[in-house]
């Protein structure tokens, strides 16, 4: 009687697990949402905007108009994880003993070769690049991505300016073109990204 | 009934259409199931866990000043129901200081800034510690390139929230970080009440072990591998113990991982545990895991794991 009820017992244990994974599973798509940690913010954030005092974690919500309108300025479709909502985050500085925004920064990453390429941008209260950095990457040519001399290109540049690698821009290394062409389009799309969700709002 | 309410909640909260226009609160969690096979003769199929974890930042016209962390763990086929990290957070201006409060991770070596919960090759601390997170207040932040957490804490572990016997557990790291390296100093000292299922609980055969640590951590990323150190030596009730640990993570690909670990910890003779292991991103948030673990030494067991992991997160 006892090892009946152990039987029964372990039987509803198991289906709770599969019930419960299958449940997760068939959540994959709705719930999934590619959060792109900006990590470290404050020691970063210090280095993008040595006159920061905070900054502020803003959510954005986006809308099937969001979507077509960033889709057709980048030219490709976004990502699944992309459509869900998009972060950003207000810097906020003392100016005339006020505590204002005095730019944003935007972190989002992109495929490479060997896993995700985290790329963190800031920009000033008119859209322009201030600061490039790339957090976290495996890429073999991490070293010459993260180089000053490759990321100081994206100084001073909008979401206007072009961006092509070996016209507009230098590759980082000849070995690093791909990885160059990969941080050079995320960096484009967190400015489109920004326009479409926050500027136009 | 616990299981129920459980399931109602994630269907609830993944499948309900977005209702919030704007807002900073995250909900994430997963489920970790495995197949281990121990010593080639004993198989186990298990919902090793199943956790729900939600974060809320609370922001003031400066900036984000408070954080609120909570998480659920269901483990072992849902026999353990138990918070995992939950507690408050105070953010100073620039987050150069801040205090928490509630259940967390101790900051202790590797522990401060890499968990292992969910990996299958695990950090040393079941064996080193027999603590991982507990209740308490912790103060952190950073200075320059110095990181800093103190913490006191009830020394209880996840078998309780209360403290038993007033006796805290006083924990402390100072790190150091550059672009891709980083260096820590830690300390640990204090009464501990184990972890029922570490090895220091079965080693001993105490409850609880009035411990001294000191540690020195490293993380190193370089391209492709991620290389982690932890040196420690100590006390267990007087008597001298130490040990460490090497991981190595290494991206073959965007989605294959290779994991390798060697541990060894000395305490009345020595344990060794050697790992190989691989990863692989099937799509996003879904991994399959297989992971060998070789223990030598004092107890000599083999335990070869398949896991299948899946984890989402959604923002409100």
């Amino acid at each position: 009687m006892r090892r009946h009820s152990r039987i029964i017992s372990n039987l509803q244990s198991n289906f709770r697990v599969f019930v419960t994974l299958a449940l997760l599973l068939l959540s994959v798509q709705l719930a999934y949402a590619d959060v792109c940690v900006w990590r470290d913010p404050e020691r970063t954030m210090q280095k993008i905007f040595p006159q920061a005092s905070d900054y502020k974690t803003i959510t954005v919500k986006m809308t099937p108009e969001h979507i077509k309108l960033i889709e057709k300025a980048i030219g490709t479709n976004l990502d699944e994880s992309e459509k869900g909502e998009f972060n950003f985050y207000d810097i906020m500085g003392v100016i005339n003993g006020k505590s204002e925004k005095i730019g944003t920064i935007i972190a989002l990453a992109g495929k490479g070769e060997y896993g995700v390429i985290e790329v963190v941008i800031g920009i000033d209260n008119k859209n322009m690049i201030v600061g490039a950095y790339i957090q976290r990457s495996r890429e073999r040519v991490t070293k010459e991505i993260q180089s000053p001399g490759f990321l100081s290109q994206f100084k001073g540049k909008t979401k206007d300016d072009s961006f092509e690698i070996g016209k507009d821009m230098k590759s980082a290394s000849s070995d690093a073109e791909a990885a160059s062409g990969i941080v050079t389009f995320v960096i484009k799309k967190m400015l489109i990204f920004y326009d479409e969700l926050e500027n136009k709002k | 009934m616990r299981y129920r309410v459980f399931i109602v909640v994630i269907l609830f909260l993944t499948l309900l259409p977005d209702f919030s226009e704007a807002g900073s609160f995250q909900l994430s969690g997963g489920a970790d199931a495995r197949y281990i096979n121990t010593d080639g003769n004993e198989n186990d199929v298990k919902l090793e866990g199943l956790f729900l974890n939600f974060r809320k930042v609370f922001s003031d016209e400066k900036g984000d000043r408070l954080i609120a962390v909570g998480q659920l763990d269901m483990d072992d086929n849902f026999k353990n129901t138990r918070p995992y990290q939950t507690y408050l957070q105070y953010k100073g201006p620039l987050g150069k200081w801040n205090i928490r409060a509630g259940h967390y991770i101790l900051p202790f070596g590797l522990l401060s800034d890499y968990d292992t919960e969910r990996l299958i090759l695990k950090t040393i601390e079941s064996t080193s510690l027999g603590i991982k997170l507990d209740t308490g207040i912790e103060f952190l932040g950073y200075i320059k390139d110095f990181d800093y957490a103190f913490s006191v804490s009830q020394g209880v572990g996840r078998n309780r929230l209360t403290d038993i016997d007033n006796d805290k557990l006083v924990t402390g790291r100072i790190g150091w970080k550059a672009e891709d390296v980083s260096i820590g100093l830690s300390g640990l000292i204090g009464r501990v009440l184990t972890e029922e299922d570490s090895i220091i609980r079965e080693d001993l055969g105490l409850k609880s072990v009035y411990e001294k640590r000191l540690g020195i951590d490293l993380t190193k990323y370089a391209g492709p591998l991620i290389l982690r150190g932890e040196l420690l030596i100590g006390e267990d009730n007087k008597e001298t113990v130490g040990g460490g640990l090497l991981k190595a993570d290494y991206a073959l690909s965007s989605k294959l991982e290779l994991n390798l670990k060697y541990a060894h910890w000395q305490r009345s003779g020595g344990r060794n545990f050697i790992g190989v292991g691989f990863s692989y991103e099937l799509f996003k948030g879904l991994f399959l895991r297989i992971a060998d673990e070789y223990q030598f030494g004092k107890e000599d067991t083999n335990a070869a794991t398949f896991q299948n992991y899946f984890e989402f997160a959604k923002q409100f």
